[in-house]
């Protein structure tokens, strides 16, 4: 078959474009090349998980209420959420809305309560004096955070209002140990060895609090 | 001989050469060897690979993305966050790369910066979920809690 001149010579320049160029290609299409895929559209990202992000927002904006009122629709919807529940609980405590706040951590696995939670509960039931309740959180609590020596007070204290004064004195001794210049705290311990019939013990760790 | 063939031919001779030039070019072999490193969790031994690839300008995008990447997993953000800085600079339109910066950022604190690009993100893929929930977040550990607000209502199509 035969071809015209020109025909050749576009299919000569043709194959001389290709095969200088080839190698080039990768980086001029490198250059040519969109903009990339368009980021996810965000399918993934559920209203639920928006909205316990909202509810949280609402709190650190110190706007409780509706903060509050974002967690009980999340909670309807998840109720399973035990860390959302938790979170609602200590705002709803930030509130001074002590009951609805207690109602809210009761409904919680214990085992999935943090010490934070823990503790805001301990303290719950001992506002409510519900001693009995209070006492195992206050002592796990204080197992896994023997540092807390304002949570090992509050506990001290509702040991002696429970009349259980060898436990609470144990405590107040634990305390003054770390915080012996502490005048309120061995002012309290002198108070409840008083209250245990201690009256010697209770004027040397008073005439201490005067030097 | 037919025209079609010729093309076919020439077509072929074209991807042959290409595919011959990638597997003797000595960039391309060091491009490989540092991509497999980095696959196989050597980061550190990848980015001076990629370093002295990315300063000769070779295959600058990928190289550059690679090289932050890896600054990233060796818990280099700083680094991470100039190579990709460089790589939108030359490629400002590469959302992916943008917003890869934009989370760079947020890991190293700055979140104001971070929203200001997941902002301009936002801007070029409105209603993008994923962008909208990386902004509100870059909000809120911003302090900025009003603006975070205003983004979470509009990602549950509430009245802010």
């Amino acid at each position: 078959m035969k071809r015209s001149p020109i025909t050749l010579a576009v299919i000569v320049l043709l194959a001389g474009a290709i095969l200088f160029t080839s190698p080039l290609c990768s980086r001029a299409l490198e250059k040519a090349k969109p903009s990339g895929p368009s980021l996810q559209a965000g399918e993934e990202i559920p209203d639920w998980m928006a909205r316990w992000e909202l509810a949280r927002t609402l709190g650190y904006a110190r706007r409780y209420d509706e903060s509050v009122s974002e967690y009980r629709k999340l909670l309807k919807e998840r109720p399973d959420l035990s860390k959302a529940r938790i979170e609602m609980a200590k705002i709803l405590f930030g509130l001074n809305k002590n009951q609805e706040a207690l109602a809210a951590l009761e409904s919680v696995d214990r085992r999935q309560l943090d010490p934070d939670a823990a503790l805001l509960m301990a303290d719950l039931y001992r506002t409510r004096k519900s001693y009995t309740m209070a006492h195992p959180l206050y002592r796990d609590y204080l197992n896994k955070r023997p540092d807390d020596q304002s949570a090992r007070l509050r506990f001290a204290e509702m040991l002696s209002w429970e009349k259980e004064y060898e436990e609470s004195l144990a405590e107040y001794r634990k305390i003054l140990a770390v915080m012996p210049d502490d005048v309120q705290v061995r002012r309290k311990y002198a108070l409840v060895l008083m209250w245990s019939k201690k009256n010697n013990e209770a004027a040397a760790e008073l005439r201490r609090t005067l030097k | 001989m037919k025209v079609p063939f010729i093309i076919i031919f020439l077509i072929a001779l074209a991807f042959a050469t290409t595919g011959a030039y990638r597997y003797v070019n000595e960039d391309w072999l060091l491009y490989r060897r540092a991509a497999d490193f980095g696959r196989q969790g050597a980061s550190s031994r990848a980015i001076p690979i990629f370093d002295g690839l990315a300063k000769k300008g070779f295959r600058t995008r990928d190289t550059l993305r690679l090289l932050g990447e890896s600054y990233e997993r060796e818990g280099d953000i700083k680094r991470a966050i100039e190579a990709f800085s460089q790589l939108v600079t030359l490629y400002p339109v590469n959302r992916p790369a943008n917003f890869k910066l934009a989370e760079l950022y947020d890991k190293k604190g700055d979140h104001a910066r971070a929203a200001d690009i997941y902002g301009a993100l936002l801007k070029a893929e409105p209603g993008n979920r994923t962008i909208e929930m990386s902004l509100a977040r870059a909000l809120a550990a911003s302090g900025r809690f009003d603006e975070a607000i205003f983004r979470y209502k509009a990602i549950l199509g509430e009245k802010p």
